[in-house]
């Protein structure tokens, strides 16, 4: 699904929405989501203990990021000494994909105060996200959708960091069955798959995989600029090369 | 200098911005299609590059992968990319492993 796709998807049940009280229907709509949220919580609370953060930056890094495959990236990269300017633009690059969280949250609260909107988008995240662009129809006004929206952030903030001081404190105690571990790169591989339209992004995640695990090393954490920056250069000449297929093709 | 509170700091400056930028930009995405088609390059090489981090890599060198760990990987990735809803990925990753640690694979 494109962003434009999410973007103008149809809202479900206008009328209800537009009837029934936000919060109920809030906590209504998050309710398994939290559910799925809090493995993964507990995961990188987890994975904070073992790359040697202290409790305090567990919970800072949890309330400051709020974006939890980008905290785990940050947290993997604490863990091996990479540099400060590379795990802050890792994180940055991955939570990329909320500038069109942006559009459709400017949409939403237009009618609210800046400063209001400046402060409501602090908890914007891909699941706030999902159900509010389904809810969010004609029929809702400004007060509903900022009640509505407002009361999943708060669930999911609460699990979020609550998920994470308990994996972070359970740390050692969790069973190894469980396969906390395997958190990161499921969602490491949930969000791939999720970005692989066309020939260019594929190539790109292929030529990027290999070249990280060839330099894998490397001092201060360069492995992943270099694999990000050849992968680049190989999805665009995959890219052009199936536009020219395409082109081909049609004359 | 190496600060955790710090680096959070500043990716988090950085990531609300993002949140914010249409918010201040009006609502309008400026991204030229140059622009946009290295950026949807630059998300997938990123996470494939942790992804193999996170399978691969221990204590910054290469290891030899669980192979239950790269099927249960292999399967999420197969059932998001057929659903569409990333919350499968957990859904069928985990179970996957526990099942394997049940009978003894791990």
């Amino acid at each position: 699904m494109s962003a434009n796709d999410l973007l103008e998807a149809p809202a479900i049940a206008e009328g209800e929405a537009g009837s029934t009280s936000p919060v109920s229907g809030a906590l209504r709509d998050v309710a398994p989501i939290l559910v799925a949220l809090l493995p993964f919580a507990l995961a990188i609370g987890s994975a904070s203990a073992a790359n040697g953060l202290s409790a305090v930056e567990a919970v800072l890094g949890a309330l400051f990021l709020l974006a939890g495959s980008a905290q785990l990236a940050a947290v993997g990269l604490i863990g091996s000494g990479a540099a400060l300017a590379l795990v802050a633009t890792t994180a940055i690059v991955i939570n990329l994909r909320f500038m069109i969280y942006s559009v459709a949250f400017a949409r939403w609260f237009d009618e609210a105060p800046r400063l209001h909107r400046l402060a409501m988008a602090i908890p914007l995240v891909d699941q706030s996200f999902v159900l509010c662009v389904r809810r969010f129809g004609e029929r809702t006004d400004l007060a509903w959708r900022r009640h509505y929206y407002l009361t999943v952030s708060a669930s999911l903030v609460v699990v979020f960091t609550g998920g994470q001081v308990i994996g972070y404190f359970a740390g050692a105690g969790v069973p190894p069955g469980l396969g906390l571990h395997l958190a990161a790169p499921l969602v490491f591989a949930a969000m791939l798959a999720t970005k692989l339209d066309g020939l260019g992004g594929a190539a790109a995640a292929v030529s990027s995989a290999l070249v990280f695990v060839v330099l894998v090393g490397l001092p201060g954490g360069l492995a992943l600029p270099v694999a990000v920056v050849v992968a680049v250069i190989v999805g665009s000449l995959a890219d052009r090369s199936g536009d020219d297929e395409e082109e081909a093709r049609a004359s | 200098m190496r600060s955790p509170l710090l680096m959070f700091a500043l990716a988090g400056a950085g990531t609300y911005l993002l949140r914010v930028s249409m918010v201040l930009g009006g609502g309008r995405l400026p991204a030229t299609d140059w622009i946009e088609r290295r950026v949807t390059m630059v998300v997938p090489a990123v996470l494939a590059a942790l992804l193999v981090s996170a399978l691969f890599v221990s204590n910054g060198e290469r290891q030899v992968a669980d192979p239950v760990e790269i099927g249960a990987v292999a399967a999420a990735l197969f059932a998001v990319s057929r659903t569409g809803n990333i919350n499968a990925a957990l859904a069928v990753g985990l179970p996957i492993y526990w099942i394997a640690a049940l009978g003894g694979l791990t």
